[in-house]
Order: C-alpha cells, then sequence, then structure tokens
C-alpha cells in the first residue's frame, strides 16, 4: 500500500479510520513510520505533508463454536481532526476561532497552542468544550512573542503558532495560524511646520523601524559662531546707532573676567566703560550670537560686530567633546522614555508584537552659512538660548531644542506654547518641571506625539492596517 | 471686556480715587532655569520690595537677598502713569527657556494685568517706560538692605605654577537690619544645589582690535578645613561669618581670573519661622599670576 501524504485536517484517527485500523497505535507504532515518529515524536504533532506508511492489515481467524452466541466489539480509535483555525493569516488584536471535530465524549479537553520560530510562554493554556462531536475556542490574538533577546535581538515578523491536543497520546491534526507582525520598516521623515502662540516650528526627524525598535534622526545643523552682548543705554541718554548695532540707543558690549555683565560697551570707535549710574540689568542686555561673512562678523538678529573675534578650532578635541558630550545627553533624554504600543493591544508587557521601542540619534552636522534652523555654537558660558548655545553652559538646552525637531511646543510663559494642552502636569499648555518647560526636567509621553504618529504610518504602511498607537508607561 | 481694557479703568480710577491707592500694585519677576530668581515689587503705599536669590549677572560679584524701602506719593503716582504708557504691552515674545523671563503683572482696583516680556529690543521696545522705571527702582531699594548675602574671597597663600593646595577663606556678609540662616558651606557634599566652588580660567590674551574670547572657567570643590556636623549658620543682621577652606588648584605660568561661588538653593524660605536666605552668590574677583 502506497503511504499517505497528510492532507489538512487530517489526523491519525482518519487515517485509522479510513484504512480500517481499530487502532491508530497500529499505524504509528509500525517500524514503517518509525521515522516519522522519531522526526515527530507524538500523534499529535504531524503536519501536512508528512508522508505516513499504512501497514497491510493483519487477517485474523476465530474458530468459534455453533450454537452459541458471540459479541463482536470492533475498536474505534478516537481523537481529533479537521482542527483548523477560521484564517491563514492574522496579526496580534484580531478575533481568530480554532474549531475541530472529535469522536471523543461530550466534555472538556484541552487544547495547545505554541509558538513555532520562537516561545510564546504567555500564550493561553486552552479548554474547550465538547458537544456533539465538535468543538470550537474564540481567540483574540495576543501574547504572541516576535523578539527574542540576545544582542543583538532577533525579530520574527511572522510566528507560527500550532494548535493540537495537549494530551501527546490523543491525535489530532496541528493546525497552524500565521501571526504577522511589523518588526522593520524603511525610513520616512516627518516634516511639519506649525504655529504656536504666533511663532512657526518647523519639526524634521527621519524615523525607521528596526527589530521593534524606533529608530529617530535628527540632524541639528549648527554653524561656528561667537558670543557678544547688546545693552540698551536709552536710560543714561545715549542715542542713535553705531559700531553696527542695529538698534537706537543699544551698543554692543562685552564683560571683562568671569561675569556675564557688560563691563564695556563700543562707541562706534572704540570700547568705553558703561556710562556712570548705569546698571545693567536682566531687561537692558543680551547675548547675541554672531557668524563670520567674508570679513565681517554678522548679527543673528542684525547688525555687525565692530571688530573681529579671536579665530578658534571648531573641530578642535575641546569642541568636539563638548558636541559629544551634548549628543550623549539628547539621545539620553529622548530614548526610551515610554515604549510605544498599538491602542487594544492586550499583550503582556514582556511580549513584543505591537510594542517598539525608541532610540534618539542626535548629529550635529556643520554648515557654513547662516540661515533659518541653524544652531550657532560659540565658545563661552554666557546663558544660551534657542538659536545660540554656548559651548561652556551645562543647562539641558540642547535637550529642550531638540523636543522642538520632534513637534513639541514650548511649555512655558512667554514662549510658543500650544494653549491646548493639558494633563499629566500641563495647565493651559504649561508645564514647568519637564523637557519643554522651564525647568528642562523629565520627558512626559506627550513629547513623544510625534514619533507616535510616525510610528503608526511606518507600521499600517507594511501591514496595510490602521492602528493607533499610544506611549505607555514601562 | 479685555484685560487691558479693565487694567485701563483700574488704573484711572485709583488714580482718581486716593483710597484705591492701597490696593494697587506692580510685581516685576525676573527668572532662569529654575536657578535665578527675584522679585521686585512696589505697593500704592509706596513700598518696594526686591528679593533676588541670584545675580542676573551671575558671576559679579553682586550681593543677593530682600532690600526694602518707600516711595513718596508722588512717584507711586508716576508708577500708575508708567503703567498706563505701556499698555496694552507688545506681542507675544517668542523666549528660550535659556532666556531670562521677565513677567509683569499689575493690579489696579480689582483688574489684574499680567505680561510676560523680553527678548529681542523690539520686543521690549513696548514695556520700556515701565522697565526702565523699575529698573531704577530696584537700583535704589538696593541701597536699604534687609537680608543680603555677599561673598569675599581671599587667599591664603600666593599661588604658584602647578598642582597645589590652597587656603581659601569665605567671608559671608549681611548688610541689612535683620538676620537669617544660611546653608552652612562647612557641612556640604558638592552638589549642583549646594555647594561652595572655586571658580578660575586664564585671562584672555587681549590684542588692540580684536575681541578676545571669553574665559572658560573650571572649578574646584572648596574643601572646609574642619567640616561641620550643623547644616545651617546664623547671620547676624549688619555681621560677617567666616569660613575657611582649601582648593586644590593645578594652575599654568598665566595670569588667571578667580572668584568663589557658593550655592544654597536647598530647603525652605524660613526654619523653624525664621528668615533662610537660599540662593547663589559670586565673590569679588581676583587676578592673580602664579609664580614659578
Amino acid at each position: 500500500m502506497p503511504d499517505h501524504v497528510l492532507k489538512d485536517g487530517e489526523s491519525l484517527v482518519t487515517l485509522a479510520k479510513q484504512y480500517g485500523f481499530g487502532k491508530w497505535q497500529t499505524i504509528f507504532d509500525d517500524g514503517g513510520n518509525s521515522a516519522l515518529k522519531s522526526k515527530r515524536g507524538q500523534v499529535n504533532a504531524l503536519l501536512v505533508g508528512d508522508s505516513v506508511f499504512i501497514p497491510a492489515k493483519k487477517a485474523k481467524t476465530l474458530s468459534l463454536g455453533t450454537d452459541s452466541k458471540y459479541k463482536v466489539v470492533i475498536a474505534v480509535p478516537r481523537g481529533v481532526w479537521n482542527l483548523a483555525w477560521s484564517v491563514d493569516k492574522a496579526k496580534c488584536g484580531d478575533k481568530v476561532t480554532l474549531a475541530g471535530e472529535t469522536n471523543l465524549p461530550d466534555g472538556n479537553l484541552d487544547l495547545a497552542l505554541k509558538g513555532r520560530e520562537l516561545e510564546s510562554p504567555k500564550l493561553p493554556k486552552v479548554t474547550v468544550t465538547v458537544k456533539a462531536k465538535k468543538f470550537s475556542y474564540d481567540w483574540t490574538i495576543k501574547d504572541v512573542q516576535h523578539l527574542k533577546d540576545g544582542s543583538p535581538t532577533t525579530a520574527f515578523p511572522e510566528i507560527h503558532i500550532d494548535a493540537t491536543t495537549a494530551d501527546s497520546s490523543v491525535p489530532c491534526n496541528v493546525a497552524t495560524l500565521s501571526v504577522q507582525a511589523v518588526s522593520d520598516a524603511d525610513k520616512q521623515t516627518f516634516d511639519k511646520r506649525q504655529s504656536w502662540n504666533g511663532f512657526t516650528n518647523h519639526a524634521v526627524f527621519d524615523q525607521k523601524i528596526q527589530r521593534f525598535v524606533n529608530l529617530v534622526d535628527v540632524n541639528l545643523t549648527c554653524l561656528k559662531a561667537w558670543g557678544g552682548t547688546h545693552v540698551d543705554l536709552t536710560s543714561a541718554g545715549i542715542t542713535g546707532t553705531a559700531g553696527g548695532c542695529p538698534w537706537s540707543g543699544h551698543r554692543w558690549a562685552r564683560p571683562k573676567g568671569l561675569s556675564m555683565v557688560p563691563a564695556e560697551y563700543h562707541d562706534g570707535k572704540t570700547w568705553v566703560p558703561l556710562p556712570k549710574g548705569f546698571v545693567p540689568s536682566a531687561t537692558n542686555y543680551q547675548a547675541v550670537g554672531f557668524y563670520k561673512s567674508g570679513t565681517s562678523f554678522v548679527g543673528a538678529s542684525g547688525g555687525t560686530w565692530p571688530e573681529p573675534f579671536t579665530d578658534y578650532d571648531f573641530n578642535s578635541a575641546t569642541y568636539t567633546s563638548v558636541r559629544s558630550k551634548w549628543t550623549t545627553q539628547i539621545n539620553a533624554q529622548w530614548t526610551d522614555c515610554f515604549p510605544i504600543r498599538r491602542v487594544g493591544c492586550a499583550s503582556d508587557k514582556s511580549v513584543t508584537c505591537c510594542r517598539y521601542g525608541v532610540t534618539m540619534s542626535v548629529a550635529f552636522n556643520e554648515t557654513t552659512s547662516f540661515g533659518a534652523d541653524v544652531v550657532m555654537l560659540a565658545p563661552g558660558a554666557l546663558r544660551s538660548n534657542a538659536g545660540l548655545w554656548f559651548m561652556g553652559d551645562t543647562s539641558n538646552m540642547p535637550a529642550h531644542e531638540t523636543g522642538h525637531h520632534i513637534d513639541n511646543p514650548d511649555e512655558y510663559p512667554g514662549g510658543a506654547v500650544d494653549p491646548s494642552l493639558s494633563g499629566d502636569g500641563a495647565k493651559a499648555g504649561i508645564d514647568p518641571d519637564c523637557i519643554m518647560g522651564q525647568n528642562m526636567t523629565k520627558t512626559k509621553k506627550r513629547h513623544y506625539h510625534a514619533i507616535v504618529e510616525m510610528t503608526a504610518k511606518l507600521v499600517n504602511g507594511k501591514s496595510g492596517g490602521s492602528d493607533k498607537f499610544e506611549a505607555i508607561d514601562k | 471686556m479685555s484685560d487691558t481694557s479693565a487694567i485701563a479703568e483700574g488704573l484711572r480710577a485709583v488714580a482718581a480715587v486716593p483710597a484705591l491707592l492701597s490696593g494697587f500694585g506692580v510685581e516685576r519677576v525676573t527668572e532662569r532655569d529654575g536657578l535665578w530668581f527675584e522679585r521686585l515689587s512696589i505697593s500704592g503705599g509706596g513700598r518696594v520690595h526686591l528679593c533676588s536669590n541670584r545675580s542676573f549677572g551671575d558671576a559679579s560679584g553682586e550681593e543677593i537677598g530682600c532690600f526694602e524701602t518707600d516711595l513718596a506719593a508722588p512717584r507711586v503716582d508716576q508708577l500708575v502713569r508708567d503703567v498706563q504708557a505701556v499698555l496694552p504691552g507688545g506681542p507675544a515674545p517668542n523666549l528660550s527657556p535659556g532666556d531670562v523671563r521677565v513677567t509683569l503683572s499689575v493690579i489696579a482696583a480689582g483688574a489684574r494685568w499680567e505680561r510676560v516680556v523680553g527678548g529681542a529690543p523690539p520686543d521690549l521696545e513696548p514695556y520700556q517706560p515701565l522697565l526702565r522705571t523699575l529698573d531704577a527702582l530696584a537700583f535704589e531699594v538696593r541701597a536699604h538692605p534687609l537680608r543680603t548675602l555677599a561673598m569675599e574671597l581671599k587667599l591664603g597663600a600666593p599661588l604658584q605654577a602647578g598642582e597645589q593646595s590652597v587656603p581659601v577663606t569665605l567671608t559671608f556678609e549681611n548688610r541689612g537690619t535683620a538676620g537669617y540662616w544660611l546653608r552652612n558651606p562647612s557641612a556640604f557634599a558638592d552638589q549642583e544645589t549646594e555647594h561652595a566652588r572655586l571658580w578660575y580660567a586664564p585671562q584672555p590674551s587681549v590684542q588692540p582690535g580684536m575681541t578676545p574670547l571669553p574665559p572658560e572657567p573650571t572649578y574646584v570643590e572648596l574643601e572646609p578645613v574642619a567640616r561641620a556636623d550643623r547644616p545651617l549658620i546664623w547671620i547676624a543682621p549688619q555681621s560677617t561669618e567666616t569660613r575657611r577652606f582649601t582648593a586644590a588648584v593645578a594652575l599654568d605660568q598665566v595670569p588667571y581670573f578667580l572668584r568663589a561661588g557658593f550655592a544654597g538653593y536647598d530647603g525652605a524660605d524660613t526654619v523653624a519661622g525664621q528668615p533662610h536666605l537660599r540662593g547663589c552668590v559670586f565673590s569679588n574677583e581676583l587676578e592673580i599670576e602664579p609664580r614659578r
């Protein structure tokens, strides 16, 4: 007799019945199936396509006396067959049904679900109720593990979930469901301009998904610069403009020693001490960034410095190290603050299926010309602001400004505030105790909103779905 | 009714009805980065009060603390007019958190008006009549110390090129009429909010016609000669307290700027009902040239 190649839904029970065996063990234990038995191990683990040797039936001769009554009992093999999922492919959150037929008596039957490529320890233990030789189990898919720990991790965008009987002595076909996840997605760019409080913010970053991690690339364009100060001397009777300072009554000024306070101003010809009785205050002097254009030093907000600044090596070990420290600081501020998960995913937090990490990677790219979105980097330890960072300033300003690149408004009075922000510490757009607030401290979930938006775009672009995502607590 | 129309009406009422003047108030809060904070307030009764926890010039040697004086009635009337002159205020500023943020607020006859000002000169311009008056008042009130802290730095030995441990004396001075508790610098563990440090930087070489790069100071922790257990020291009115430290510095054979910095931000504004002065102050600046 030729071998029988198992078809969908067939188990050794159906074969025993088809070929007239009272016991399925007669087939499975036959020496012709020793290789198959060794390969699959158990009778409920045979797969579609497995070749089963059907042994020849042996004649059984009975000698029976006459004038007597005999009861002939024909053994019927028991088990499960036609076990099948309602769909071939699905993903976390989909509702699927596992159904099968059996000749087992009515009652409970335990089934086992197992990830083929990777173990999923959180998969449910399934007990179905057999009634009139049928049973079914409805499952909203969850807890299918798609990521294997390691360094590096290994992602499995497709996991086959094999279902069969839990009792290895009960024959059953294996029903396989392909559970899909998006583990990787190609880079896309987020590019958005929006206005808060009348001020436009241009958010730009690249994002891709690699092994369930969002890799967010922010490029900061920086320009070698110098810091100067302008001082408002109107109250000291100074009028008009001089020395290249463009504002009436203002003059370029510079400190002496370790203080930030201007000590002298340029009167158009030379540096002279501040007028007697003039007291610098928080509102009458301010730092300004200058960049070199030809032989001139041009102010970011207008005017030219009255003389050359001493040159310095922007790419010296000292200043490269500053940018390197900022890079570390920014990346730490924005990396893996919160996982991003599909809304509705009910999987355990130890399971990676719809859950994505975030790795921020910021890069300083030097430019030689001033323009929009250019950050000026200057030596010294004066007070940095949005467009001018002093390389001796240890504040968290770079991480804050990176927050703007990923589409976050300011959250302090006087900034580019979005008054519609509320909750999680924010009231009418103000939250002092966060990275976008005045104290430039912790990252909050709302600050990931653009990364979340991009996660949805990348995942749905790959899966064809329309799932929503959210930042959640770790 | 907008807040500007309301305050304009309130200011007219205050100017017309002397009884309403006692409730009039102007406040300027200047802050940055959670570390710098200054409040200047003027009441309708003429009381001017200034409290500062750190100089906005930072390493300027300026004293911090509280100052208080009284204005004559005509100057309060003028202040009302200065407020009227800046209404309705300027456009909304776009400040970065690194910028100094100045908040002006006014109360008059039950109407309240508040604006955050700052940024570039054009942003400040609409507020200048009031800002200049407030700057002048802040300067004036500093002549009337209530509780103040200034710090003097003295080195106990000449500095030499190379590594060395230098004796350092810090003298804390209260020019005010009231005493206060201060975090004890001899009990600090060096951290951002509580420390005593010696800052130093090589002096930039100045060439005529060329603006030098700013000094880039580094610091060392000041180690108390005798470490104290008690976290607070009492700075009595019009008195000084001196503490001795050592500083381990490494210097080249070039001229240096030096200043000491004291920060004591931790705790509340009072201790068992007594004033507790919190903030950061820098000492006088020394210019030294290490000996060979």
